[in-house]
C-alpha cells in the first residue's frame, strides 16, 4: 500500500515541478516588459531599470527557473504586479470564494445528478430517461457565461428573486463585522452565527453556483446511469435480481455502490477544472474568485500572477487526482489485494 | 414438492427459442439438462425465476411450483418465490458476487429481505450454512475476488440454503471450474437432495450428468429429445441427437474420429 | 400529409426509417440536426436575409431593434441583422471545431500509440509530458496563449490545439497498451512481423474506434471553448460572425435590448448541443465500454 502511494505521490511531484517550468516558460513567452507594468506608466527610465533589477529579470534564464523553483518551495510566489500584494496573498483571498462557488455547484450537481441518473437507469429507454437524458446533453452542452448572462437578467434584474453580483451585499460590510474563518462567507457566517452574513451570502451564492453547476450535472447524471446500466447486466446483478429484490432495492442498494467510484473520480477532475474554467460567472456575477483573478492578471499581463494561478490550480488537479486514486483503495477491495 | 414445465415457449421477437413440451423435476433428484450452446438451457431456468420478460422474451405456456402457476404472478408474488423458494446458481463465480460488497454483506440483506429481521440470527444462519458447505464463518467477512471459484460457488449454495429453498437451478455452475473442484460441487449438491431440494442442473456436459444427475433431459434447439434415467439415455439413447452428443465426448483408448 | 409522403416512398423504407430513429433516438436527432447546421453553414449566402451583414456593413437607421418579420432576431449595435450574422457563424465555430480537433488528433494519436504500444521509459516520459500539460488548465493555456498570439482564428486554433491533444493521447496510449497484450500480437511478433508494422497494420486500427468516438464527443467541447475565448474577446474580432464575440458585443445591452445575447448564445448551445447528441449516438452504437463524460 505504501509502495503504491509513494509511487503516486512520486509520479505528481514530476507533474508538478513540470508544470512549474511550464508555467516559468509561458510566462517568459507573454509580450510585454514586466519591469514597465510594475513601475508604473509614468515611470522614468532609471525607474524601470531599478524595477528590473528587483524583479531579476536581468540574470540569465536558466537562474530565473531556478529562483523561481526555490521561490516556490519556500512559499514566494512572487509580488502581483497589478495589486502589489504577494500572489499568494491574492491566492488566499480569491481561492476560497472560487472553492465556496464550485463546491456549491458540485453539491447541487451531486443532489440532483444521482438521483436523476439512477432514474434514468431504472427507466431507461422510456421517457423519464429521455427527459434526464436531454437534460444532461443540455447541461454539458451549455455555454456557461451565456447563462450565467440569462439568469442573471430574467431571475436578479426582472424578477429580484436574487441578488444581482458580489458575494454578500456590500452594504453588509458596514453593519456587521465579516468573520473570516475559512474566508468562504457562507460556513463563516454559519459557524460563527453571524446568521446575517449567512443569509446575505448564501442568497449571493445561488445563482452563481446554478450556473456553475450545469457542467457538472450534466457530467455527473450521464456518469451514473452509465455505469448502473453497464453494472445492471453483470452477473451479481442478476443473482440479485434472482434473489427476490425488487428493481429499485437492486439499484439503490447494489449497483449503486459501484457508482461511486468513478462518481467522484469525475467530480474531483471537474472541481480541479471548474476552479479555473468558472472565470466567464465570475466575471459575469462580479465574484471576487480565482477565474476573475486570473482574467484580471492576463488581461493586465501580471506574470507572476499568471504562473501563480496556473501553478495553484494545475497543482490543486494533481492533488486532487492523486487523492483520488488513494481514494480508490477503499472504493474498490480488488485494489487492496494487487498492493 | 414439484417444479413442472408443460408447453413451454420462450421467443425473442420472431425467433423462438424453447418450445419444451414437459418437464419436471421432483424434490430430492438431480435432473441433468444437456444440450449445446443455445440450446435453450438457460433460457429455460431463467424463466422459472421469471425473469426472461425482462431480457425481452416472450414467455407463453406454464410452470408451475407445487401446483401454483408461476407464470402469472405479480411483482409482489415473485419477491415472495425467488430468493425464497426457487435461487439459482451462476456459471462465471468471479462475477456472481458484487465486487465491492462483503459476501456476508449479501448474506445479511437477502436474510433480511425474506424477514430475518434480527441481525444476530441472520449472521448464526448464514455461518451455519456455511458450515453445512465445508466453509469457515470467517467468509463472509470476504470479497469476493479473496475466495476462489470452487469457494464462491459453496458460498452461492450455501446462501441458497440459508434461505432455505425448494429448487436449486444450477445454470453451468461448474462449467468454469477445474475438474476436481467441480466434482466437490457435484458432489455438494448431490448432498443437497437429502434435504429434499429439487436441483436442476443445467450443463452440456455430459459428463457432470453421468456423475450426479437421476433423471436426464437432453435439449435440442429449444426442445426437449429424449428423457429418463440417466443410466437408459446414457446407455441406450434413442434419440439420434443424444447418441450424436454421447458420440462426441472423447473417450481414452478409443481412437478418435478419422 | 404523412400519408402523401409514405405514398411517394415505398411504405417499407419509411417504415424502416422511422424504426431506426425510435430504437436510435440520439443518432438520428444528432445527425439531423448536425446536418441542419451544416446546411445552414454551406448555404448561409443563399439563406440568410441581409448576407452583407455578415460583414462590415452598417446600417445606422436600424440599430437596436428587436424582433421583427423584417428582422427575425432583430439588429445589433450597427444595424446588422442578427439572423444573417447568426447563420454565418455556423461557418465559424464548427471550421474552429474540426481544426481543433484535426491538429488534436494529429499530434495525439501517434504520441499516444507509441507511448502505448512501447511502454517503459517512452510510455513513462510521453505520459509525463501529458499530465503536465492536462494539469494546466485549457482556458487558461489559451487564453496565455492567445495573448502571446495576436487574436485572429488561427491562433484561437492553435490555443485550443495545444490543451486539447493530451486527452487523445492518454486515450491511444490506453488502448494501445491494452491491445498490446493482446494474443495476435503476440503471434505477429513471433512471426517476425517488425514492430512498426505491427503498430500501423494491427494497433492502429483497433485504436481507431474510441478515437472517432471521442473526437464527436469533443466537437461541442471545443465549440464551448472556442465561444469562451471570443467571449473574453480573444478569439476572432469584429466583423467576423463569431457567435460567442456577439454575446460579448451584446452584454452591454442586454437588460434593454435581450435579442443581442440570447439567439447567439442560444446558436451556440444548440450547436454544442447537436454535436454532442451525435457523438453519445455514435457512443452508444459503437462503444460499448462508456468513458468518463468530460
Amino acid at each position: 500500500m505504501t509502495r503504491y502511494v509513494s509511487r503516486r505521490v512520486g509520479l505528481s511531484l514530476i507533474v508538478v515541478a513540470g508544470v512549474i517550468v511550464l508555467t516559468f516558460l509561458i510566462s517568459h513567452v507573454i509580450p510585454g516588459d514586466p519591469a514597465v507594468s510594475w513601475a508604473g506608466p509614468h515611470a522614468s527610465a532609471a525607474q524601470i531599470a531599478a524595477a528590473r533589477a528587483q524583479l531579476g529579470l536581468n540574470l540569465p534564464i536558466w537562474s530565473q527557473i531556478l529562483h523561481y523553483f526555490g521561490g516556490i518551495l519556500s512559499g514566494d510566489w512572487g509580488v502581483s504586479i497589478r495589486t502589489h500584494r504577494s500572489v499568494l496573498a491574492d491566492l488566499g483571498s480569491a481561492v476560497p470564494a472560487s472553492v465556496e462557488l464550485v463546491g456549491a455547484a458540485l453539491i447541487i450537481a451531486a443532489l440532483i445528478g444521482i438521483p436523476l441518473g439512477l432514474v434514468s437507469a431504472r427507466y431507461v429507454r422510456r421517457w423519464p430517461d429521455q427527459v434526464a437524458r436531454f437534460g444532461a446533453v443540455l447541461g454539458v452542452s451549455m455555454p456557461a457565461f451565456w447563462l450565467a448572462l440569462i439568469v442573471q437578467i430574467v431571475f436578479s434584474h426582472d424578477l429580484h428573486w436574487f441578488p444581482t453580483a458580489g458575494e454578500y451585499a456590500p452594504s453588509l460590510a458596514y453593519s456587521h463585522p465579516i468573520p473570516h474563518v475559512t474566508g468562504m462567507p457562507v460556513i463563516d457566517g454559519l459557524i460563527t452565527l453571524h446568521l446575517a452574513v449567512f443569509w446575505s451570502s448564501l442568497t449571493h451564492l445561488v445563482l452563481p453556483a446554478v450556473v456553475v453547476s450545469s457542467y457538472p450535472l450534466g457530467v455527473v447524471t450521464r456518469m451514473v446511469r452509465a455505469k448502473v446500466l453497464e453494472t445492471s447486466e453483470e452477473t451479481h446483478t442478476q443473482m440479485i435480481r434472482s434473489l427476490g429484490f425488487s428493481e429499485r432495492a437492486v439499484l439503490s442498494q447494489f449497483s449503486l455502490r459501484l457508482a461511486w467510484s468513478p462518481v467522484v473520480q469525475v467530480l474531483a477532475l471537474v472541481f480541479a477544472y471548474s476552479l479555473a474554467n468558472t472565470f466567464l460567472v465570475e466575471a459575469v456575477f462580479d465574484w471576487p474568485g480565482l477565474g476573475n483573478y486570473a482574467a484580471q492578471s492576463i488581461q493586465s499581463l501580471d506574470i507572476p500572477a499568471i504562473a501563480g494561478v496556473t501553478l495553484f490550480v494545475a497543482m490543486a488537479y494533481v492533488t486532487l487526482n492523486l487523492l483520488v486514486d488513494i481514494a480508490q483503495v477503499f472504493f474498490d477491495p480488488r485494489m487492496r489485494r494487487s498492493l | 414438492m414439484t417444479l413442472a414445465y408443460r408447453d413451454l415457449s420462450i421467443s425473442f421477437g420472431e425467433r423462438q427459442v424453447v418450445a419444451l413440451d414437459e418437464l419436471r423435476v421432483e424434490s430430492g433428484e438431480i435432473l441433468g439438462l444437456v444440450g449445446e450452446s443455445g440450446s435453450g438451457k438457460s433460457m429455460t431456468a431463467t424463466a422459472a425465476l421469471g425473469l426472461a420478460p425482462r431480457l425481452g422474451a416472450r414467455v407463453s405456456g406454464s410452470i408451475a411450483l407445487d401446483g401454483e402457476e408461476l407464470l402469472t404472478l405479480s411483482p409482489a408474488q415473485w419477491a415472495q418465490v425467488r430468493g425464497r423458494r426457487i435461487a439459482m446458481i451462476f456459471q462465471n463465480p468471479s462475477s456472481a458476487f458484487n465486487p465491492v460488497m462483503k459476501v456476508g454483506d449479501v448474506f445479511a440483506r437477502t436474510l433480511k429481505l425474506h424477514g430475518e429481521t434480527s441481525k444476530d440470527a441472520a449472521r448464526e444462519r448464514s455461518a451455519a450454512s456455511l458450515h453445512e458447505v465445508l466453509l469457515p464463518a470467517g467468509v463472509l467477512d470476504r470479497y469476493p475476488h479473496q475466495l476462489s471459484g470452487g469457494q464462491i460457488q459453496r458460498v452461492a449454495i450455501a446462501l441458497a440454503l440459508a434461505l432455505d429453498v425448494q429448487v436449486l437451478l444450477a445454470d453451468e455452475a461448474t462449467s468454469a471450474l477445474d475438474v476436481t473442484v467441480q466434482a466437490e460441487i457435484l458432489t455438494l449438491l448431490s448432498r443437497l437432495k437429502d434435504r429434499g431440494i429439487a436441483i436442476l442442473l443445467i450443463t452440456h456436459d455430459l459428463g457432470v450428468v453421468a456423475e450426479v444427475a437421476d433423471r436426464v433431459a437432453v435439449m435440442q434447439r429449444g426442445c426437449v429429445v429424449e428423457t429418463g434415467e440417466t443410466a437408459s439415455v446414457l446407455g441406450q439413447p434413442s434419440h439420434a441427437y443424444t447418441r450424436s452428443l454421447i458420440d462426441a465426448v472423447p473417450r481414452l483408448g478409443a481412437g478418435g474420429p478419422r | 400529409m404523412s400519408t402523401l409522403v409514405a405514398a411517394t416512398l415505398e411504405p417499407s423504407r419509411l417504415a424502416r426509417a422511422r424504426r431506426w430513429a425510435r430504437l436510435n433516438p440520439s443518432l438520428a436527432f444528432g445527425a439531423v440536426a448536425v446536418s441542419l447546421i451544416v446546411l445552414v453553414a454551406v448555404f448561409a449566402p443563399l439563406l440568410a436575409p441581409n448576407p452583407a451583414d455578415a460583414g462590415n456593413a452598417t446600417h445606422p437607421f436600424v440599430v437596436l431593434q428587436g424582433p421583427s418579420w423584417s428582422h427575425w432576431f432583430g439588429t445589433d449595435q450597427v444595424g446588422r441583422d442578427i439572423l444573417t450574422r447568426v447563420m454565418y457563424g455556423a461557418r465559424v465555430s464548427p471550421l474552429i471545431a474540426v481544426a481543433v480537433l484535426a491538429v488534436a488528433a494529429v499530434v495525439g494519436v501517434p504520441l499516444g500509440l507509441v507511448a502505448g504500444f512501447f511502454g517503459g521509459v517512452i510510455d513513462d516520459i510521453i505520459m509525463r509530458i501529458t499530465d503536465v500539460f492536462l494539469a494546466v488548465p485549457a482556458l487558461l493555456l489559451a487564453l496565455a496563449l492567445v495573448t502571446v498570439l495576436s487574436p485572429t482564428m488561427t491562433s484561437t486554433i492553435v490555443a485550443i490545439s495545444v490543451s486539447w491533444w493530451p486527452w487523445y493521447a492518454r486515450l491511444v496510449r490506453g488502448e494501445a497498451a491494452s491491445i498490446r497484450e493482446r494474443r495476435f500480437i503476440e503471434s505477429a511478433h513471433a512471426l517476425g512481423i517488425p514492430r512498426w508494422r505491427i503498430l500501423l497494420r494491427h494497433v492502429l486500427p483497433n485504436a481507431v474506434t474510441p478515437v472517432l468516438v471521442q473526437l464527436s464527443l469533443d466537437f461541442g467541447s471545443v465549440i464551448l471553448t472556442a465561444s469562451a475565448l471570443s467571449f473574453l474577446g480573444l478569439g476572432v474580432q469584429d466583423p467576423v460572425p463569431d457567435w460567442g464575440l456577439m454575446v460579448s458585443e451584446g452584454q452591454i445591452y442586454f437588460t434593454t435590448n435581450w435579442w443581442l445575447v440570447t439567439f447567439p448564445g442560444l446558436a451556440i448551445l444548440f450547436c454544442a448541443f447537436a454535436f454532442n447528441i451525435l457523438g453519445d449516438g455514435l457512443r452508444d452504437r459503437f462503444d460499448p465500454r462508456q468513458g468518463l463524460g468530460r
